[in-house]
């Protein structure tokens, strides 16, 4: 059984090494190095090296226009692998070591950043992609550079005496000769265009009658024609090429699951190997975007907290078991847990009680209102306030009652008072002698 | 290196048969006249050009008849079978019961959709069956409903499908003074349309050939058929084998492209106008001898003058002197004299290695901004053309149909303006921003020729 899983895991790999073969990378190491990386042995560091770098050169060098010199040593190739993991974003903890010591990574690394690069964005359909674009060069057919008849424009200036600068007029001539020029350069192309398809077609004609009758006279048109034929051979060839990437491509998707659980497995072998001496705040980072698409399977977090947080949850775990197991106890009780969590009881008090008033907070922010789904909310206008006729009818004539009695009320008091003024006037002008007083004529 | 025809509606019918007509006799008399090798290969590149040999011997034409209406296409066949030269390829027509009522919009909305894929099919099947296409010429007015609305849609089927194949349209521009009523919004919808498409546009005046025919020709009643004759003679002139590059001894593969790469390169102007000399009845033709000297004095003073025909020129208008800018447009304006664009002439007949055609290389026939080298090609072959003994022929992209287009765009304007038959086209899909897209085609058009 073991063996048999075995034989398939090395199956697997090869299936992506050819692929990667066929993609044109290069110094693809073969299945057994992944598998003597994935044990972490020394000796397979420099292929992992190399066959990262060959990744690098083929999938992102040309992406980043970057010139990559020829052939460099194996200290340069290690520093640019090391920049292009930061840059798209890799951050496992070796990449913050030397940058040129290449022996101070372990193969298994190494295997597990070519992990990360394959399962971040689509790296293989990008390769892929760019192998089925390749050069579109049709056959037989060379480039050819057209010169512009130099009789043809403005007179020719003697070397020397400066060109004066064109005038609007000048400038609007020499471009409708320029579009005259390209009508005719176009007209050209349309008349060469039918020129060869007329050859095509003769020659289709001649090959069919030189097979039609087998004649060796026309072994100097088969002569004429091997050329073609020639161009037609490399066009197949080409197109076999991409045929060959493409059914490697099928072979590896149809066996990529089993690669991933393999990886898996050499994540597990990094975890339960004893820690390295490396800093613990590390941790992989989100990668950034790497050709097209995010990160599927990422090595999240690191090995210290992994396996503290694991123990924890453990230990909890079995708490609680072991509490559902007592008789009598449905459920464990919070101080238990509290105490499984090993928080002292001040903290735990003070804690509970932030819990609390939070949980009421929360409560009365949210707390369901009358208005419910049924209702929607809407802007309407404020309704018109009708007065309601029966009732303020009934207060506007006890106020126009009340407004009589102490209108009444008043004009007797005036009354009065005017008789109280007038009678004390009276008496006044009878104690003065000699003047007469007319009183003010009445209103 | 073969041209496939493609004949819509009734006039386009009428003239592309009477056009292969002149070709077939032309080549047939060249055989007979001249024995030798020179005659046959004539013959033969003049066949080869427009039609095939049929399984059975028989020639058959590589042209495609559309019409909506059976007759002119029923009679084109029975013509062209009669000649016992030539026929018309089997089912190579299309047609229908019903016409588009000289109605544009029903020819280029309905019509055109709706036949488009017979149509194609029949073109397609004439264009795998030429070893080289050299161009589709499609025949045409613009001033009824099939060939017009209908040709233009086709047009643009055939651009879509021979993108780099040359397309040239043979139009007849109707009487000024009016066949059919709204055939001055017709034309304008077609030549509109046509110069986004087209790669040149060969553009004969029925008033002009119809001078020709009077007084000339000398008929007395004149009928669309001698006025087809006139058109076909001036195009087969063109169109027959002739020594483009002045060697005198191989007639030219690319007979379309080797005439729009000479005259229509730039895309703002592509309206060809033609002019042949002599035109002669055949009575009088007997008793007739001509010099190319005198051919192409009249010929040169016709281009400048702008006249059609060898009588009735102006010969007071002269080539003004070589001066750029406003002044020079002022003073052709006054002189009316007629600058060209590029001009493209075709001799053919006795001695033609005699003919010295120096005087269209004057510098002030052309505009300013392409020099007359690369504006005048010579075109020749010793072979006589329909009979006459020696003839000329002067296509000429110039401002020689700037007039009678910027009458047609005015009178079209002004039944636009009081929205006279508009409905007409609006109820088939054409609505009244198309009108004025086309119109400001071709106010754009009759600036860039003005401006020459």
């Amino acid at each position: 059984m073991q063996r048999d899983k075995s034989l398939k895991v090395k199956e697997v790999i090869e299936s992506l090494c050819k692929l990667l073969c066929a993609l044109g990378v290069q110094s693809v190491p073969g299945a057994e190095t992944f598998r003597r990386a994935k044990f972490n042995k020394p000796d397979a560091v420099p292929e992992m090296w190399q066959l990262l770098y060959s990744i690098y050169v083929k999938a992102f060098a040309v992406d980043c226009e970057f010139q990559v010199p020829h052939k460099p040593d194996l200290g340069a190739q290690v520093s640019l692998v090391r920049s292009m993991l930061v840059h798209y974003g890799y951050g496992a903890q070796w990449l913050r070591g030397d940058r040129s010591q290449w022996d101070a990574v372990g193969s298994r690394d190494l295997l597990l950043a070519l992990g990360w690069l394959l399962s971040t964005g689509s790296l293989l359909e990008s390769l892929l992609w760019t192998a089925a674009q390749g050069p579109d060069v049709l056959p037989g057919v060379t480039r050819m550079s057209f010169t512009v008849p130099s009789s043809f424009d403005a007179p020719v200036t003697p070397k020397g005496e400066e060109e004066p600068p064109l005038g609007a007029e000048e400038w609007e001539r020499a471009l409708r000769r320029l579009q005259w020029q390209h009508g005719k350069l176009t007209f050209m192309r349309r008349s060469l265009l039918a020129a060869q398809e007329e050859r095509a077609r003769l020659l289709h004609q001649v090959l069919h009658s030189t097979r039609c009758t087998g004649d060796s006279q026309h072994r100097d048109a088969k002569t004429h024609l091997s050329t073609a034929v020639a161009g037609r051979n490399k066009e197949l060839e080409r197109l076999q090429i991409g045929t060959r990437v493409l059914e490697r491509y099928l072979d590896w998707k149809l066996l990529e699951g089993l690669f991933w659980s393999w990886m898996g497995s050499v994540i597990d072998a990094q975890l339960a190997d004893p820690p390295l001496s490396v800093p613990e705040e590390a941790a992989a980072t989100e990668p950034k975007t790497l050709a097209s698409g995010g990160g599927r399977r990422q090595v999240r977090g690191h090995k210290g907290d992994v396996e503290r947080l694991s123990a924890t949850l453990r230990s909890l775990l079995s708490e609680i078991r072991g509490m559902w197991a007592e008789p009598g106890s449905r459920a464990p009780s919070r101080e238990r847990l509290w105490d499984a969590a090993g928080v002292p009881h001040l903290e735990q008090a003070e804690i509970q009680g932030r819990v609390r008033a939070r949980l009421k907070d929360l409560a009365e922010a949210f707390a369901p209102t009358k208005l419910t789904r049924s209702y929607r909310p809407r802007l309407r206008e404020p309704p018109r306030s009708k007065p309601d006729t029966r009732s303020c009818g009934a207060l506007a004539s006890e106020l126009i009652g009340e407004l009589r009695e102490k209108e009444a009320a008043l004009l007797r008091e005036l009354g009065r008072l005017r008789r109280g003024e007038r009678e004390e006037i009276v008496e006044q002008a009878s104690k003065l002698e000699g003047v007469v007083l007319i009183p003010p004529p009445k209103r | 290196m073969s041209v496939v025809t493609l004949n819509l509606g009734q006039c386009g019918n009428q003239v592309g048969q009477e056009l292969l007509n002149v070709v077939s006799n032309d080549a047939f008399n060249a055989q007979k006249n001249c024995p030798g090798v020179q005659g046959k290969t004539y013959y033969a590149c003049a066949l080869d050009r427009f039609f095939r040999e049929e399984q059975t011997g028989e020639l058959a034409a590589r042209a495609v008849l559309i019409d909506m209406e059976p007759k002119v296409i029923n009679h084109a066949i029975a013509t062209a079978a009669k000649s016992d030269m030539w026929k018309y390829g089997d089912g190579s027509y299309f047609c229908e019961k019903q016409g588009s009522g000289n109605n544009w919009a029903k020819g280029f909305c309905v019509h055109g959709p709706q036949h488009e894929e017979a149509v194609v099919e029949l073109v397609r099947r004439e264009v795998e069956r030429c070893d080289r296409l050299a161009g589709i010429l499609t025949m045409m007015s613009v001033a009824g409903g099939t060939g017009s609305g209908m040709g233009t849609y086709i047009t643009q089927c055939l651009r879509d499908m021979y993108p780099h194949s040359f397309i040239l349209n043979h139009l007849t521009w109707p009487y000024s003074t009016g066949e059919v009523i709204v055939q001055n919004y017709n034309s304008v919808l077609t030549l509109s349309h046509l110069y986004q498409l087209s790669d040149g546009m060969l553009v004969h005046e029925n008033d002009t050939v119809h001078k020709i025919c009077a007084q000339l020709m000398n008929i007395k009643h004149i009928s669309f058929s001698d006025i087809n004759k006139i058109i076909a003679h001036q195009l087969g002139s063109v169109l027959q084998p002739a020594d483009v590059g002045g060697t005198q001894s191989d007639y030219s593969r690319n007979p379309v492209g080797d005439l729009m790469s000479s005259l229509a390169c730039h895309a703002e102007y592509k309206l060809l106008s033609m002019s042949a000399i002599p035109h002669m009845s055949s009575s009088s033709l007997a008793y007739s001898s001509f010099t190319w000297p005198g051919l192409l004095k009249h010929l040169r003073q016709m281009l400048i003058a702008n006249a059609r025909m060898e009588e009735g020129i102006d010969w007071q208008v002269c080539v003004p002197p070589v001066r750029q800018g406003a002044e020079r447009t002022r003073e052709i304006k006054q002189l009316q004299f007629n600058t060209s664009l590029a001009n493209l002439l075709i001799l053919r007949g006795k001695d033609v290695s005699c003919a010295d055609s120096g005087a269209f290389l004057h510098p002030g026939l052309y505009s300013s901004w392409l020099p007359p080298e690369a504006a005048f090609r010579t075109w020749s072959s010793l072979m006589p053309f329909n009979g006459y003994e020696k003839s000329a022929t002067l296509i000429s992209n110039s401002q020689s149909l700037l007039q009678p287009l910027n009458k047609m765009v005015g009178k079209a304007w002004n039944m636009f303006a009081s929205r006279a038959y508009i409905h007409q086209y609006t109820r088939f899909g054409i609505s009244e921003e198309d009108f004025l897209d086309s119109f400001t085609a071709l106010e754009q058009v009759i600036s860039s020729y003005t401006c020459l």
